[in-house]
C-alpha cells in the first residue's frame, strides 16, 4: 500500500537524484548554449566519470567524493584538447558535421573503455550506512550525491557571476559579435566553456556511482544521453541553471513514475521508465519547442 | 486607380524593448511603385520581414488581394505572389547561380514545371547580365553579383509584389541606372508592384511614383518623392544627409 | 523519354547489376557480396533522408529494427496457420508490415520532429532507438528481452532446403531490390521539385521557405519514405537472420556505418553511397576477419577524421576536381 509517508520519502529521493541530474546535464546546455553546438556524444562523459570514481575507489581507495575533483580535472582537460583539437575545426560548418563529430567521440570513448576495461559491469559500494526518512531506509552516500551535486553548480553560478572569466562567457552567450568587439578573446572563452562544460559532466559521472553502485559498463552513458536531452529540453535547451532546475524536476517525476509503474504493473518499470523519458521528449518539444521552464 | 494590392493595418512588432514597427498602416496598389525610406535602424527590413512572413506580428493584421494573410507561413505567401530579395544576399552557396534563379522560379503559381523554370531562369539571367556566371557557385560571385542574384532570384516566379531590400546598396552608381531600369521595364511588362527600400531616397528618386518615409518603426509621410524629400520632418531627421 | 538524360542512373543500375550476377555465379563472392549489399541498401536509405536534408537522426536504426520485427512477426503469424501459405505471400506480406510499421512510427516521429531546426531534430530522435528498445523490452511484446526467432516456423512450414534457399539466396536478392528501389527514389527526388527544394532547404531553410518551400513538409516527405524503404530492409535483414535480439537489433553500429559510409562516398549523393559502401564492405570484412570486435574502435576515429578533413566525401571531392566535364555529369 502507497502511504504519504512513502510518496514524501520517494519524492525526496527524487530531490536528491534531481540535483544530481541537474549537474548531469548542465554541461550540455552550458556546451549548447555558448558554442551552439549540441554533445550527442554526452552519456559517454558520464561513462568516463565513473569508471575514474570506480577506479580511484579500487586501486587509490579514494571515495567519490574525491574522486569527482579528478573527473573535473579530466573533462576540463579532454574538453580543452577537445576543443583546439576537433570543435574549432567545424565551429561555423553545417550542424550536421558537428553532430556527427561529437556522435564519434562518444562512441570512440565507449570504445577506449571497452577495449581497455572490457564490456563487462563494475561496481564499488562506498557504505555508510543509512539515514531513516519516514521509516524507510536512504543510503546517506546518495544524500552526500545530491548535495555535493548542488554545491558545485553553486561554484558555477559564482564562477559565472563573480569572476572576469564568467563575465567574459556571459558576454559571448548574449552577443558574440559584440563581445569580439570589446575585446574578448572568443575562441579562449569557447575553449573554457568546453572544458568546464565536460568538467562538470565528468564529474557528475563520478558521482553518478553514488547513486547506481553498479553497473559501470561503457554503453552506461547511453541512457544518460537520453535523459540529459529530456531535462535540456525541460530546461530550454540554451539555459544551464534552466537545465538544473529541470534536472531536479526530472529526477523526482523519474522517481514517482517508477514508483506508479512498479504499483499499475505494466510490464519492466525499468524499461518503460526510459521508455517515457523518451516520449516526454516529444512531448515537450511538440507543445514548447524553447522549453517549459522558460519565461 | 488600379486595385489595391497589400494592406497592412496596424502592424506592429517589438524586439525585446525596441518596437520595430508602430502602428504602420500601408497601402500597396496593384503595378505600383513605391520607395520606402528611412535611417538605419527605422524598421525597413522588419517591415519586409512582416510582409514575407518571416515572423509573427505582436498585433495588426496584413491583407493580400482582399484576403487575411497575418497568419500564412513565408512559403505560401511566395507561392501567392510575393517575392523578396534580401539584404544582405543569402544565395544557395552551394548551388550553381542557374539552380538558384531556378528555385526562386519553380516554386511559385504560374510556373508548373522544372523545364519552364528553367527557361524563365536563363531568361532572367540574361537579362540582369549574370548569364555568363550560370554554371558558377554562387558562393564564387562577388558581392554586387550577389545582388544580382538576389534581384533575379525575386524577378523569376513572376510575382505579384515584389520587395527589394536594398538592392543598389553597394552598386556603383552607374551600374543602379542600369538595374532600377531593369526592374522598371519587367514590373511594367508584367505588372508587379515594386517596393523597394532604400536609405537614401535620391537613388531610386526618379524611378518611383510615392515614397513612405519611416522612422523609429512608424511611418511619418507619404506622399510623392519629391514632396518627401523636401519635407521638414525629412530633412530633420537626415540633418541634410539626403543630398549625399 | 531521351535515355542520355538518365544515363548516370543507369550506368549505376549496371554496375549494381554486374554485382549482383557476380554474387549469383560466384559462390565464393556470397559472403562479402552480401554485407555490401546490406551495408550499401542501409546507407543509401540513411542517405535518402540524411543527405537530402543534412538532418541527422542518430535513432534511425530503429526503423530497420522494427522493420526486422514487424517482418518476423508477420512470417511468424502467418506460419502458425494449419496450412501455411505460399512463401511468396507470407515474404510479401512481410514486407508489406514492416514498411507499413516504420511508416507509421516516421510518420509520428516525423511530425514532431521535422518541425524542429537543427540541434532539436537530433534531441527528438536520438532517442528514438533506446525508446523502442526499451518499450519492446518493457512490455515484453515480440518475445520481450528474449527475442524473436522465425528459423523453426520456417523449416518446420517448407523444408529445410527451401529454408536454406530463402536465408542464404532470396534475401540477398530482397535487400538488393530494396537497394534498387531506394537509388530510383533518391534519383527521382533529386530531379524532382521537390529535389530543388531540398537543396535550397539544405543550404539555407528559412531563405528556402522565403523562396516557396514548404521546408516541413518537404522534410517528413523524405523522412517517412526512407523510414518505410528502412522498415523493409530490415525484413529483408531478419528473412536473412531469422533471428532478432534487442542487444544486436537496436545496436548503435548500424547508424554509426550508415553515417560513415554516406559521409565517406558523399552525402545527397546516389553514387556515394555505393562507393563509399563498396570501400568500407571490404575494409570491414578484412577488419573483422582480423580484429574482431574492434571496428567501432576503429571507425569512430575515422568519422571524425572525416568531419574535420573530408567532409563532402569521394563523389563530393570528385565533383568538385572534375567541375564542368563529363565525369561530374556521371556522378549524380
Ligand atoms: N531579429 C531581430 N532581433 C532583434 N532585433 C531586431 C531584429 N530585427 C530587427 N531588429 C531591430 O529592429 C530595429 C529595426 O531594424 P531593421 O533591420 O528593420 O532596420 P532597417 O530600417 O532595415 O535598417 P538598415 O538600414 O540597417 O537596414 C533595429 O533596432 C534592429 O536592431
Ligand atoms: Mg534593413
Amino acid at each position: 500500500m502507497v502511504t504519504a509517508e512513502y510518496v514524501i520519502f520517494v519524492t525526496i529521493a527524487g530531490v536528491m537524484l534531481g540535483t544530481f541530474y541537474g549537474l548531469a546535464t548542465i554541461g550540455l546546455s552550458f556546451t549548447f548554449g555558448i558554442l551552439r553546438i549540441l554533445n550527442s556524444g554526452h552519456g559517454s562523459f558520464v561513462m568516463i566519470g565513473a569508471y575514474i570514481s570506480y577506479w580511484c575507489f579500487a586501486l587509490l581507495g579514494l571515495p567519490p567524493l574525491v574522486s569527482s575533483l579528478l573527473a573535473f580535472a579530466v573533462g576540463f582537460f579532454m574538453g580543452f584538447a577537445l576543443y583546439h583539437g576537433l570543435i574549432s575545426r567545424v565551429l561555423g560548418g553545417p550542424e550536421l558535421i558537428s553532430l556527427v563529430l561529437m556522435f564519434a567521440f562518444g562512441i570512440f570513448l565507449q570504445e577506449v573503455a571497452k577495449f581497455s576495461w572490457s564490456a563487462s559491469p563494475r561496481g564499488f559500494t562506498w557504505g555508510l550506512g543509512s539515514i531513516n526518512i519516514f521509516g524507510y531506509e536512504y543510503p546517506l552516500t546518495r544524500l552526500i550525491g545530491g548535495v555535493v551535486s548542488a554545491v558545485i553548480v553553486l561554484v558555477l553560478y559564482v564562477f559565472l557571476f563573480r569572476t572576469k572569466s564568467g563575465n567574459a562567457i556571459r558576454s559571448v552567450v548574449e552577443d558574440p559579435e559584440g563581445a569580439a568587439l570589446c575585446g574578448v578573446n572568443v575562441s579562449r572563452v569557447y575553449a573554457l566553456s568546453l572544458a568546464i562544460a565536460l568538467g562538470l559532466t565528468v564529474a557528475s559521472g563520478a558521482l553518478s556511482t553514488l547513486f547506481v553502485s553498479g553497473g559501470i559498463e561503457p554503453y552506461m552513458g547511453d541512457p544518460y544521453t537520453t535523459r540529459a536531452f529530456a531535462i535540456a529540453v525541460l530546461g530550454g535547451l540554451t539555459s544551464p541553471f534552466g537545465s538544473f532546475l529541470a534536472g531536479l524536476l526530472f529526477g523526482i517525476i523519474e522517481n514517482l513514475s517508477y514508483m506508479l509503474l512498479s504499483l499499475a504493473n505494466v510490464g519492466n518499470p525499468f524499461s518503460m521508465t526510459r521508455f517515457l523519458t523518451f516520449a516526454m521528449i516529444l512531448l515537450v518539444l511538440l507543445i514548447r519547442p524553447q522549453g517549459l521552464l522558460k519565461r | 486607380m488600379s486595385k489595391e494590392l497589400l494592406r497592412l493595418e496596424n502592424v506592429s512588432k517589438s524586439f525585446g524593448g525596441i518596437r520595430a514597427l508602430n502602428n504602420v498602416n500601408l497601402i500597396i496598389k496593384e503595378g505600383e511603385k513605391l520607395a520606402i525610406i528611412g535611417p538605419n535602424g527605422a524598421g525597413k527590413t522588419t517591415l519586409f520581414n512582416a510582409i514575407s512572413g518571416v515572423f509573427g506580428l505582436d498585433s495588426g493584421r496584413i491583407f493580400y488581394m482582399g484576403r487575411d494573410i497575418t497568419k500564412l507561413p513565408p512559403f505560401k505567401r511566395k507561392y501567392l505572389g510575393i517575392s523578396r530579395a534580401f539584404q544582405i544576399p543569402r544565395p544557395f552557396a552551394g548551388m550553381t547561380v542557374l539552380d538558384n534563379v531556378v528555385v526562386g522560379a519553380l516554386f511559385s503559381r504560374d510556373i508548373k514545371d522544372i523545364k519552364e523554370a528553367r527557361v524563365r531562369a536563363e531568361e532572367i539571367l540574361s537579362l540582369v547580365g549574370l548569364h555568363s556566371k550560370k554554371d558558377e557557385l554562387a558562393v564564387n560571385l562577388t558581392s554586387p553579383e550577389k545582388k544580382l542574384l538576389e534581384l533575379a532570384r525575386a524577378l523569376a516566379p513572376k510575382p505579384k509584389l515584389l520587395l527589394l531590400d536594398e538592392i543598389v546598396a553597394g552598386i556603383p552608381p552607374a551600374e543602379v541606372d542600369k538595374i532600377m531600369g531593369l526592374v522598371v521595364r519587367i514590373s511594367e511588362q508584367e505588372n508587379i508592384s515594386v517596393v523597394a527600400l532604400v536609405e537614401h531616397v535620391m537613388r531610386v528618386l526618379k524611378y518611383v511614383e510615392r515614397a513612405v518615409f519611416l522612422h523609429e518603426g512608424r511611418v511619418m509621410m507619404d506622399d510623392t518623392p519629391d514632396k518627401v524629400l523636401n519635407s521638414e520632418v525629412v530633412k530633420d531627421i537626415y540633418l541634410g544627409k539626403v543630398y549625399e | 523519354m531521351d535515355i542520355r538524360t538518365h544515363r548516370s542512373l543507369i550506368i549505376l543500375f549496371l554496375v549494381s547489376l554486374i554485382l549482383l550476377f557476380v554474387r549469383v555465379g560466384i559462390p565464393e563472392t556470397r559472403q562479402i557480396l552480401s554485407i555490401l549489399f546490406f551495408y550499401i541498401a542501409l546507407s543509401e536509405v540513411f542517405n535518402l533522408f540524411t543527405g537530402l536534408t543534412l538532418y541527422v537522426c542518430f535513432g534511425y536504426v530503429a526503423f530497420v529494427a522494427l522493420g526486422m520485427y514487424g517482418g518476423g512477426a508477420t512470417i511468424k503469424y502467418l506460419l502458425s496457420a494449419s496450412s501455411p501459405p505460399p512463401l511468396a505471400v507470407v515474404l510479401a506480406c512481410a514486407f508489406a508490415v514492416a514498411g507499413i510499421l516504420a511508416l507509421i512510427l516516421a510518420l509520428a516521429v516525423g511530425w514532431i520532429s521535422v518541425r524542429l531546426k537543427g540541434a532539436y531534430f537530433a534531441i527528438a530522435t536520438i532517442g528514438l532507438n533506446e525508446g523502442l528498445k526499451n518499450l519492446i523490452e518493457g512490455t515484453g511484446i515480440w518475445g520481450g528481452s528474449s527475442g524473436l526467432v522465425i528459423a523453426n516456423d520456417l523449416i518446420q512450414s517448407y523444408n529445410y532446403d527451401t529454408f536454406i534457399f530463402v536465408t542464404s539466396e532470396l534475401a540477398d536478392y530482397l535487400i538488393f531490390t530494396v537497394y534498387a528501389v531506394t537509388i530510383l527514389c533518391i534519383y527521382l527526388v533529386i530531379k524532382s521539385r521537390l529535389g530543388y527544394g531540398l537543396a535550397a532547404l539544405r543550404e539555407d531553410e528559412e531563405a528556402a521557405n522565403v523562396m516557396g518551400v514548404n521546408v516541413v513538409r518537404y522534410k517528413l516527405i523524405v523522412f517517412v519514405i526512407s523510414a518505410t524503404l528502412a522498415g523493409m530492409l530490415g525484413a529483408g535483414k531478419m528473412i536473412k537472420d531469422v533471428a532478432i535480439y534487442p542487444p544486436q537489433a537496436f545496436a548503435v553500429s548500424y547508424t554509426v556505418e550508415a553515417i560513415v559510409i554516406s559521409m565517406l562516398g558523399g552525402l545527397g549523393t546516389v553514387t556515394g553511397p555505393v562507393i563509399g559502401g563498396l570501400i568500407y564492405g571490404v575494409l570491414k570484412y578484412v577488419l573483422t576477419v582480423s580484429f574482431p570486435g574492434l571496428q567501432l574502435l576503429a571507425l569512430a576515429p575515422a568519422l571524425m577524421a572525416m568531419c574535420v578533413m573530408f567532409p563532402y566525401g569521394i563523389v563530393g571531392w570528385l565533383r568538385r576536381r572534375f567541375k564542368g566535364s563529363k565525369i561530374e555529369s556521371l556522378l549524380i
